[in-house]
Order: C-alpha cells, then structure tokens, then sequence
C-alpha cells in the first residue's frame, strides 16, 4: 500500500484494522462468501421450513418432518453470498463548505469512503463508487482488488466540489447500473427534500438494497452562522440572499434539527441507516454501526 | 375646542417618513458568506416576512414617532378654541418697537407685552384671512408691501422682535400708511386697525389722535402695553465738555446732566440719590448727586485732557433703572494740538499787532485770508466785517465756533446785528489832540482774567487808544453779554456774547500801533490768549448719528485705502460696512442703523476713529396717555388677552417634544439590548 492515495489515511487504517464492514443486511452476491443472501440458498445456515410446492426440489423434503405430520415441508437453508457495497458520495458545490471543521464536507466525506472501501476489499468483498452532484460525474464499477481500490481512492483523491446537488436525480440515474441487491452508502449533506430523495430510494428499497444515509455536516450549518445584516451565497447556485442572521438565528436551528428528523424518520421507516457525522468530529464511532 | 397649528408647514411632517425611507433605501454593507444551501434560509425570510419580527417593526415605529412628534412640534400645535373666518377679514398691526418699549414696569417689559398681544391677535384669524404689520422704530417699516395670508412668516417676526433703541422719525406717517391699507379694502372684505404701543404722550399722542379724526369710522383698536401711566425713569440727559475741543493736557470740565420724572402725580416729592461715573479713558470718577424728583441736576467733574491722541472718549453713567438704556451716555471729544484760527482781512498790516499775537499764541494754528473760506475753523478773527457778512459770521457762531470781530475803524454796521439782533449803524471817534482812552477790566472775576491779577494787568489800562466805536455802542446790550474790558466812560472796549453753540467777542479797539497802545503791552498777548481759549463755548455738538435711523459714516480721507478701515462696536464686533462714493470722495457707512454705544474705525490694529451713538433721550419720558377720542377702543393687553381668549389655549409642542424624547430612549433602550446580545453572540 505504499502508493496508497493520502485520501487513506494510515491513522484511519490503524484505527480501523479490527473493523470488519457487515451491515446487517442479506448480502445478494453472485459469489458464495461470508455474508448472508436474502434468498434461499445452499449454505449449512436453517432458514425455516415451507410447504412443498410443485416444482421444488424434492431434495430439498425434510422426510422426518412428512414422518411425523404427513406434511410434505421444505427445509430451506440462508443463501451466503459476496458483499457488494456501493459508494454514494455527493460531490456537488455545497459539499465544499467548511466553517468550524478542519475540512471541507467532500473532503471528510472522502475519508469516510475511502475508509469504507478499503475495509470492504480488505474482506474480499466487492466496492463500487459513484461521485455524483446533479448529475452521476465519475462511476467506478464493482470490484474487490486493491487495483481497483487504488482508483477508486485516486477518484476520491482528486474528487472536486462540483455543480449543483440533484441526489434524487443522481440515485435514479445509477439504478441501471446497480444490477444486484447490495449495501448502499450515500453519504451527502442530505439539504435536499427529504420526499423527493424517499422516491429515489424506494427505487433500491424495493429491489432489496440495504441503504445506508451518511450525512456529514459542518458543525456550523447547524446554526446560522453570522452577526448583524449578512448576504449569504449559496455555494451551488450562486443565489445570494440578505438577512439578518439575528432573526432568523433560532428558526433556522429549529428548521436544521427538523430537517434531520426527517431524515431519521425517513430512514426507520423505510428500514435504511442513517447516520450524521460532523467535519469536527471523528468518523469512526460510524463504523461501529456500520459493522454491526 | 380643536386642534390648531400656528406654522401650517405640514410638508414638515414628511419628516416622520425619514426613518422609512432610510430603511427603505439605505444601503446595508453585509457580510458576505457562503452557505451550502439557500433554500432553507428563502424558507424562513418567506415566513419572516409574512411574520416580521416586533422588535423591528417596534424600533422603526418608535424612530418614526420620534421624527413625527419633533416635525408635528415645528408646526406649533395648540389646543384651542375653534377658528373661524371666511378669509375676508383683514388685520392691519401696528407694533411700537421703539425704545420706549424696553421700559419694564410691572413684571414685564413692555415689548414682550405686545409680541403677546399681537401673537394673540394674529392667532384669531383663520388661515385665510389677511394681516400685516408696521413696526415704528426709525424709519417705520411694512413687512409686506400688502397683506397677505403669511401668518406663520408673521409669527416668526414676532418671535424675534425686540425693542430698538431708537425712536420713530415718522409716527403719524406709518399710522396713516397703515389706515390707508385698510381704507383700500374692497367694501366686502373687513379690516381692522390694531395698534400696539405704549402710547407715550409725546411721541405718540399728537400722531393718534390726529388719525382718529382722520378716519373716525375705521375700527380702530389701540392696545396699550404699559402697565403704568407713568415710570420713574433716571435719564443722563447730556455730557459736555467744556471745553468741547481740549487742547491736550488742558483741564477741562465735564457736566453730566440728568433728569428725573416722576412714575405718577402721586409720587414722592423729594430727591433721588444717585451715583454718577464717569469713565474717561483709564479714569473713572464717581459722585453722588442729589436729583429732585421731577427735576433736573448736573454733575461736575474737572478733568484734565489727554497729553495724546486725537480723540477722548468719556461715558457717563448711574445705577440701572426700570428703563436702563437711558442710564448711560457716551462722548467723543476731539483732542487738538493746536486750534485752527482764520484771521480775515485784505491784507496782514491791517490785522496789526492782533495778527502777531495770534501768530505767536502756542496753541493756535493762524492762516490770515483775504475773505472767509468754506472750511470749519475754531477761531475767526475778521477784521473790520461789512452788514452783508453778518449771516456768515453767525453760520459760524452756530457751528460752534469763536469769532472775533474787530469793527470798522470808520463806520461799523455788523456789530449791532451780532450783538443785539438789531440794525444799528456805530460811528467811529477818533481822537487826534494828543489825548487817548484809557480801559479798565470790566469783568475781574471772568475766567478771562482768572489767571492775571490787577496790578499785571495795570499795562493794558494805562495803554492808550485813540479810535473806538462810541455814541451809542454798548447801549442796550442783550442780557448774556458780558463786557470783559471797557473805556474809562463806560463805552465797552470788549464784548463778549454767546451766540449757538459758539462765542462772539467785538474787540472795540482798533489793532494797528497808529491807534493803539493795547500792542506794546507785553500782557497783550497772554489776555489775548485767554480771552480765546476761555470764551471757547462747552456746549457739546448734536448727536450726529440718532440711534435707529442713522448710519455710522465715515468721509475717508485722500491718502487711506478704504478697504484697510473697518468698523467694530466696542465688543469688537465687526460691523458690516458699504463703500460708497459721493462728491467729495469715497464714504464708508454701515450696513445697519446705528445702536447706542461706541463704535471704533479701525485701520489695522489701530483706532483710527471713533464715533459714539446716544440713546434717543426723546424716549426716556415714559408717560403714556390714552386715546380719549377712541373711547370703547382701548384696551389694556390683558383685557386684549383675554379677548383673544389665549388663555384657554393649550400649547402642545412641549408635549410632543417630551413624547419624541421618551420614544428616543425606548429606542435607545431596545438597540442597548440587542448590541448586548450580539455581544453575547459573538463571544
């Protein structure tokens, strides 16, 4: 790993050396491998028994239970597969804000995927990454070698704060090229609508990825930064507007902290993981949850 | 009751969108910041505008109340009583604001009386209707050409006006000019004649009451602002100087005169004790004087002139009174070197020994002419004058000089004009057998002769003269003259008769050695020399400038840069002054009519002239009268007070400008906390 790209940091691979990344999903891998598969398949793991239909294996008859209750059951085993996990990271201008933390959002967002990557190639398991603002910008396709991880961290590496975010968009533009179920971090700054990107998930939900929603964000954006009459201009549209942060100081907290709910709500209902981390703070205690 | 404003001006009021305005259009300098999405912020400022948060909305309240109470303030609002009118009434005031007027007896000074009066009077009319107003003082004047409908301009004059020192050069002029503005109304518009004096009787009695004849059915309303028919008044009537022209280091005695009239016929009889000073360069003198109530009285102070300098300026003052401008009197004495001194005569012999002497007196600067020039002089000494040059010689005399005419040696028909107001021809006698008159000193106790004793003078008797004027000279001479040397036969050898405000001597004696002895006489010239300086008048010239109608002048000399000079006052105040031209060169006068005091031209740091202006003493008598001829038309202000009902007003800008005041503080008090909690935001 000598010509690792800085974007992986030594720190971050000592830190996390004894992670191993397994969100607690049904992995859906073509491979058979160490992760779970929603369907049924031939692992040794019991599934739970089913009634026989016509066309079944009738390998797959468990005689003692037909034995004891004169029903003809199927004993179904968990279907191990390969981890596919597939990289969302929202590169739009707003995420090269930065106030209070010691980096950028993209570029704490980038740490965070490389992070993830790395610890999903070091399992033999299978990453793709997607950098993506209103529209997909650079998509580096599933694969599992540290080739393949080394350009995946180089386009993380170089990956620049871009255009405007369109993430509902962005996810509905990938879905053809995410072939089979897997594991889907998005990591963004999520300050969008919160319906419109529940439409573009359910694309995935639906089709059994498991999703998992990192938002990062600058501990300042939390509360409306400024003091007196400010014009502030947003970093993607290049929009100013004129206010007074005094008045709008509070409001605009309480509007942040709905906002996130939203998202938390959002992702318990629809089974997703949500995540928050801040640019001031470390992202390691989210690979205690995503390791789970 | 309703409310009123006094200063219509409600444009001001768009003064209370000031803070509007400026909130409106003013140019904020934000801080510029990025933010990563704005929508959020739109969101909010959506909702904020539709929920705009009170304490802006409170602060922008409160700056626009301040500025509507302060600008509703300037529009003068009163509660009052209703006003009515249909525009067709017209009031002509006429407001004394000569010095008279500064005289405070009660517990007001009169002009503040009237300006109550008037304002009172003007606030009756509605909007519409029309005034105009005189004011008497000097040269009286209109504030419009016509009346107008400018109450508020009008209101503003008042506000300011002040009683002038100065009297009026034309009271019955301004009142008849005033009537007639109200006589040219058309006949359905009204008109009244307001005039607001103090009445004093002898400025203002004869000019009145020649008006009320004159237009018996105007209506007429005369409102008498002087609470007292009469006030105890002290007047410094005069300061002379005696005499009026020192000579440097001459000693000289100045009179103070002063007057007294009594407040009322009731009045103390008795004296007033007063202490006059008298300030003469660095010198102040003081004395007490005894003034008789209702009288007269004169103070003495003995002086001595000045060693430099050409002008002595002397003040004259006692103790302030309920009318205080009178209380002083000023005096610029001009201080000569040498006295100037023409000697008419066709040719210097026949001035005789009478030209040596006067060629050799110290003090006397002496030009012999053949005929009288236009120049002033102090002295004329003409010899042998004919009838025709009698007025000339009295021109002079009223201006202040000393003339000495030595009669015609053969037939003399001036002296008897001169000295006895009467045609009279005076023969000459001579005496040709070897005899010869003898004088004697007719007035040993004459200032003349104050500094001779008799037996000095023995020379001057035993001289002997063989020509006089004799017969019937010195018959009959007017009372005043005083013969100060005369013919042992009693026939006056010299006479002397004050004449205006100057000194004549007829010197019956004839001036060439052929005739007289009086030349070799080594006292000649020393009596010669009295005679003139002390038969110098001390009557002190007439005010050249009047206080409130005249203008400080000055002739500039041939040889001074005009622009150099400048007038100030005596607080060094500089005047502003015109450069004029007139015939005989270039005159500076200032702007404004003269005030009571001492001015000061000066050329650089220098004083290069100075000028004192008196009060109008013609103003210290300070007894009114009433109109009898307008009786049911006079009124004391009070009763024009409470006819104007002024007293139910309510004056409510005071008000407005405390709420402007209590709004500022709310303001003040609210951006005091909100910098605090920026302060706490930003640490």
């Amino acid at each position: 790993m000598a010509d690792t790209p800085s974007i992986l940091r030594p720190e971050d691979m000592t830190r996390l050396a004894n992670y191993r990344f397994a969100v607690q999903m049904m992995a859906e891998g073509w491979l058979s491998g160490r992760h779970r598969a929603r369907g049924r398949g031939s692992s040794t793991d019991f599934l739970e028994y089913r009634a026989y239909a016509p066309g079944d294996d009738p390998r797959l008859i468990d005689w003692r239970v037909f034995a004891r209750t004169d029903r003809m059951q199927l004993k179904t085993f968990e279907n191990e597969t390969h981890l596919e996990c597939h990289l969302f990271v929202d590169s739009s201008a707003s995420m090269g804000y930065k106030e209070v933390g010691q980096m950028t959002k993209l570029r704490y967002a980038s740490h965070f995927a490389a992070c993830v990557a790395w610890l999903v190639v070091r399992g033999n398991d299978r990453v793709s990454l997607q950098l993506f603002d209103e529209k997909l910008r650079e998509y580096m396709p599933l694969g599992s070698t540290t080739a393949h991880l080394n350009r995946c961290l180089h386009l993380l590496e170089n990956n620049e704060p871009g255009g405007k975010t369109d993430l509902p968009e962005a996810l509905a533009a990938s879905r053809h090229l995410l072939k089979r179920p897997g594991t889907l971090v998005v990591v963004s700054d999520f300050l969008c609508d919160t319906t419109a990107l529940r439409a573009a998930l359910n694309i995935y939900l639906h089709r059994g990825f498991k999703v998992v929603l990192v938002q990062v964000l600058d501990a300042a954006e939390l509360q409306l930064q400024g003091v007196g009459v400010s014009r502030y201009r947003d970093m993607e549209t290049g929009e100013e507007v004129i206010c007074n942060p005094e008045d709008l100081r509070e409001a605009y907290a309480e509007s942040m902290r709905a906002q996130q709910q939203a998202l938390r709500a959002l992702a318990a209902s629809a089974g997703m993981l949500y995540l928050t981390a801040k640019t001031d703070e470390s992202f390691y205690p989210l690979f205690d949850a995503l390791s789970r | 009751m309703m409310l009123h404003v006094e200063n219509p001006v409600w444009w001001l009021m768009g003064a209370a969108l000031v803070p509007l305005l400026v909130h409106l259009v003013a140019k904020a300098r934000p801080q510029r910041r990025k933010i990563s999405s704005i929508a959020l912020l739109q969101e909010l400022l959506k909702l904020q505008t539709k929920r705009a948060k009170p304490k802006d909305w409170l602060l922008l309240l409160l700056r626009t109340l301040v500025c509507a109470c302060v600008a509703f303030a300037f529009l003068l609002p009163y509660w009052g009583s209703d006003q009515v009118g249909d525009g067709k009434h017209t009031l002509m005031m006429v407001v004394d604001d000569t010095a008279s007027m500064g005289a405070a007896d009660g517990q007001q000074v009169r002009m503040n009386r009237a300006v109550q009066v008037a304002r009172a009077a003007l606030q009756e009319l509605a909007p519409s209707d029309r005034a105009n107003m005189i004011t008497l003082s000097g040269y009286p004047a209109f504030l419009f050409d016509k009346p107008e409908s400018g109450k508020p301009l009008m209101l503003r004059e008042l506000a300011k006006m002040q009683s002038k020192p100065a009297a009026s050069a034309g009271v019955y002029d301004a009142l008849l000019a005033a009537a007639r503005q109200i006589a040219d109304l058309p006949e359905d518009k009204s008109g009244e004649l307001l005039i607001i004096s103090d009445f004093q009787a002898h400025t203002m009695q004869e000019p009145v009451e020649k008006l009320l004849r004159e237009y018996p059915n105007m209506n007429i309303r005369c409102v008498t602002v002087a609470q007292a028919e009469a006030v105890e008044n002290t007047t410094v009537e005069s300061l002379t100087l005696s005499p009026a022209k020192p000579l440097p280091g001459q000693e000289v005695t100045a009179t103070v005169k002063l007057r007294h009239r009594n407040g009322s016929t009731g009045a103390p009889s008795g004296h007033v004790v007063l202490n006059v000073t008298l300030a003469a360069g660095d010198l102040r003198l003081s004395q007490p004087c005894e003034l008789p109530r209702d009288g007269q009285a004169e103070v003495q102070f003995a002086l001595t002139a000045p060693q430099s300098g050409k002008e002595w300026l002397l003040e004259a003052r006692t103790e302030a009174d309920a009318f205080p401008e009178d209380n002083t009197r000023y005096l610029v004495a001009p201080v000569a070197a040498k006295l100037e001194c023409l000697a008419i005569a066709p040719d210097r012999a026949q001035l005789g020994f009478m030209l040596r002497a006067l060629e050799n007196i110290p003090f006397l600067s002496t030009l012999q002419l053949p005929a009288l020039p236009e120049n002033a002089a102090d002295y004329v000494v003409w010899l042998a004058p004919m009838q025709d040059d009698v007025p000339a010689i009295r021109e002079r005399l009223a201006a202040g000089a000393c003339v000495l005419v030595v009669p015609d040696s053969v037939k003399d028909q001036a002296c008897a004009p001169l000295l006895m107001d009467a045609e009279a021809t005076y023969t000459a006698e001579r005496l040709t057998d070897g005899s010869s008159w003898k004088t004697e000193i007719a007035a040993p106790q004459d200032a003349v002769f104050g500094l001779f004793d008799a037996a000095s003078l023995r020379s001057l008797a035993d001289a002997g003269i063989y020509a006089r004027l004799g017969g019937e000279f010195g018959k009959g001479l007017p009372v005043g003259c005083t013969v100060l040397a005369r013919y042992t036969d009693g026939v006056p050898a010299v006479v002397r008769r004050p004449v205006g405000r100057g000194s004549l001597i007829v010197w019956n004696m004839p001036v060439t050695e052929r005739d007289s002895r009086w030349g070799y006489s080594p006292m000649c010239l020393p009596v010669l020399a009295e005679m003139l300086l002390k038969s110098r008048t001390d009557a002190a010239a007439e005010d050249a400038v009047v206080a409130g109608r005249d203008c400080l002048l000055l002739n500039v000399p041939a040889g001074v840069d005009a622009a150099s000079l400048r007038l100030v006052n005596a607080a060094g105040e500089e005047q502003v002054t015109l450069l004029q031209n007139s015939g005989s060169g270039q005159v500076l006068r200032a702007e404004a009519a003269a005030t009571p005091g001492v001015f000061y031209w000066m050329q650089g740091e220098a004083v290069y002239a100075s000028a004192a202006v008196n009060f109008p003493i013609e103003e210290s008598a300070l007894r009114s009268y009433t109109p009898a001829s307008a009786t049911g038309r006079v009124q004391t202000a009070a009763q024009a007070l409470d006819t104007a009902g002024s007293a139910a007003r309510v004056e409510l800008w005071p008000w407005l400008l405390g709420l402007a005041c209590l709004f500022f503080v709310v303001e003040l008090l609210i951006c005091r906390e909100r910098k605090n909690e920026r302060r706490q935001i930003e640490s």
